[in-house]
């Protein structure tokens, strides 16, 4: 298993490579001329120049792609001037907050998504099947900037529910002690009520929001998958042994029925982990997704660049980790 | 003693335009260690039968709507479902068709053996671990020790099998009842497949209800045979009673289309037409449009059975018929 995932990890150089160019190009594409950006508007022409050649933006494309290559090969991300800092160092402090978003989203999805599916499968035509079908329906219709709104109009203008909508933590409290990043760990680990109370607040909506997609999708995958392994004949099998139809589905269906969902689930995490961008933007959550918005708004390529590649990276571990993952709950799967 | 007996059964499946009748008054009894061979073509109602027995027709679909059936006098259909839970596996044990997905994939052969054990009795799980054990080695599985940590995928067909006859005996039930056990297996495992079974049944005492489309796995294994045609039982009676002198006319079909070794090269007999849909069963008997000796009655009016004495049924005119005459003369 340990050489097939180093053989996995091998292939995805080639990708890499490619997406390196193709976020490269990309970029130069974009409209808006860097360095008047830098400079502003009213900068003299001559002090634009300066900080074009500066940066290198009047070399030719390939000379300054190579120049990237060698950066990126030092293992430099580059330099986000629209926040002064390194992309590296924005990347540390952003990404936390994207992960706990992620993962909050994720495991509401799941909590929802699980059992639904499988009482929409086991209960073919009841209540369950029909909510199944209108959230599977909804979820993935549903615009998130429009939810986002909607939800924000409801429980924090209308009922005063929710603190504002803005970051991880009002203004007012101090955020916990810096352990994971993740607010919701760290206020338990330092035992902070009140941070962990409002840093949960705070994730409930946008956690909500970001949940629907999936919720819809793995829901469906896991009604569907359900349903075709009820009629498997190792179901009745158990059923002849004697056990109860709850213990047969969920002790010997599950498991089967969640091996095809988890390919949905991982794609889905490894997607999300790169930014949700306008679940972000919306709810002004400090992550990876608002960076590359604010990054794209200010014409600032290295921080485009490197997001874009480290999203793909991300993307591709959590792909291998699934398919291990595969490999331990499918004993027919064996990595070679 | 009877163990189980089965009166006047009926069975309906739901179809789009109303429920389908697809077993239809069938009869029969078996005594304590006994075997009953049911022999059928694909569609003659013979697995849903067994399976209803189990009580696991699938429950949206199916449901039995006429007749009994009884085991040791006391009926099952009325039995509540967690009643029912109780004789599954522990008192009824059964094998199915096909042994390549019979067993669940994802778990090992031991936790599924052991699971069957446990769920009839307190024992703990080292104790069941070594009954399985001892059961995987009483099927001649070689090595049980470590064929309960395999899964199902690194068996052969005929060991798959092995470990679905070593499961459903783990509870010593008094009737097995085994769907085409030997159907997906080849032809030499086959054989060892029924002699392991008759082996366990002679040692344990245990009646079975054997499920087959093959003449030959009847002859060789069962006591007595019930032929079925169309959700009817059209002829039952001793194994070779039946055979030597089949009274039926589809019987005498199916006995005549079994591949005989006489040396010449003479083509195959078959029944020509297929069973027909259980939505268009005739009013008359139903093997009427298939049936070489058909008369005009056999059209109309669904035979009665006749008793040629020993047990030995047949449900066709043909001998209704040489009564009436009688009557006549």
């Amino acid at each position: 298993m340990l050489s097939y995932a180093l053989r996995r990890i091998g292939l995805m150089v080639p990708s890499i490579i490619g997406i390196i160019v193709i976020t490269f190009i990309l970029t130069r594409v974009l409209p808006g001329d860097p360095a008047l950006m830098i400079t502003g508007e009213q900068a003299l022409p001559e002090f634009v120049d300066k900080v074009r050649q500066q940066y290198g933006f009047d070399q030719p494309l390939l000379v300054q792609l190579w120049e990237y290559v060698k950066q990126l090969a030092r293992g430099d991300l580059g330099f986000a001037w629209h926040t002064g800092h390194s992309v590296a160092s924005d990347f540390v402090t952003r990404f936390p907050a994207t992960l706990e978003l992620t993962l909050a989203g994720m495991a509401l999805a799941l909590i929802v998504a699980v059992p639904l599916g499988i009482l929409a499968a086991t209960k073919q035509n009841s209540i369950f099947d029909h909510i199944a079908r209108v959230l599977s329906f909804f979820g993935s219709a549903m615009p998130i900037f429009w939810l986002g709104l909607l939800l924000i109009s409801l429980f924090y203008a209308k009922l005063g529910w929710l603190p504002a909508p803005v970051g991880r933590i009002s203004g007012g409290i101090n955020p916990p002690t810096h352990v994971t990043g993740l607010y919701v760990v760290d206020s338990l680990l330092s035992w902070d009520m009140i941070a962990l109370k409002d840093s949960l607040l705070h994730l409930l909506m946008p956690a909500f929001c970001l949940s629907m997609g999936t919720m819809a999708i793995v829901t469906k995958m896991i009604r569907a998958s359900m349903l075709e392994v009820i009629r498997q004949d190792f179901m009745r099998t158990a059923r002849a042994k004697g056990l109860s139809r709850t213990a047969v589905i969920y002790k010997h269906g599950l498991i089967n029925a969640l091996i095809p969902t988890l390919t949905v689930v991982g794609l889905q995490f490894g997607y999300l982990l790169g930014g949700a961008v306008i679940t972000e933007t919306i709810f002004v959550w400090p992550g990876v997704g608002n960076y590359v918005t604010e990054s794209i708004l200010s014409a600032d390529y290295a921080p485009i660049q490197a997001m874009t590649l480290i999203s793909a990276v991300l993307y591709g571990v959590v792909n291998l980790l699934v398919e291990l993952l595969y490999g331990v709950l499918d004993p027919r799967v064996r990595y070679e | 003693m009877t163990l189980l007996s089965i009166d006047n059964l009926a069975i309906e499946f739901a179809g789009p335009s109303g429920p389908v009748r697809v077993v239809d008054g069938i009869s029969l009894s078996l005594g304590e260690g006994e075997t009953l061979g049911i022999v059928g073509e694909s569609g003659s109602g013979k697995s849903v039968t067994s399976l209803s027995v189990m009580r696991l027709l699938p429950e949206d679909q199916a449901a039995i709507v006429q007749g009994d059936i009884r085991l040791r006098g006391q009926s099952l259909v009325r039995l509540s479902e967690a009643e029912m839970r109780k004789v599954r596996g522990n008192r009824i044990a059964m094998i199915f068709q096909e042994p390549m997905t019979a067993l669940n994939p994802v778990f090992k052969i031991g936790r599924q053996l052991t699971e069957a054990i446990r769920q009839h009795s307190r024992k703990s799980k080292r104790e069941a671990r070594k009954e399985a054990i001892e059961l995987l080695g009483h099927v001649g599985i070689p090595l049980p020790e470590q064929i309960v940590n395999v899964y199902p995928h690194q068996l052969s067909g005929g060991m798959r099998q092995r470990v679905m006859i070593a499961m459903a005996m783990a509870c010593d039930p008094e009737l097995l009842i085994a769907d085409e056990p030997t159907t997906a297996l080849d032809v030499t495992i086959q054989a060892q497949i029924l002699d392991l079974m008759r082996k366990l049944q002679r040692e344990r005492g245990t009646a079975m209800l054997l499920i087959t489309h093959d003449l030959g796995v009847v002859a060789e294994t069962c006591d007595r045979v019930s032929v079925m045609y169309a959700g009817q039982i059209v002829e039952q009676g001793d194994v070779k009673t039946v055979f030597r002198e089949p009274k039926h006319p589809y019987t005498a079909g199916l006995l005549k289309s079994v591949p005989q070794f006489t040396g010449e090269g003479k083509e195959l007999h078959s029944i020509a037409g297929q069973v027909p849909h259980p939505s268009e069963f005739p009013a008359g008997c139903r093997f009427a449009s298939r049936c070489p000796s058909r008369m005009d009655v056999c059209e109309k009016v669904d035979p009665a059975a006749y008793d040629f004495g020993d047990g030995h049924r047949c449900k066709c005119h043909l001998y209704g018929g040489r009564e009436t005459n009688a009557g006549l003369a």
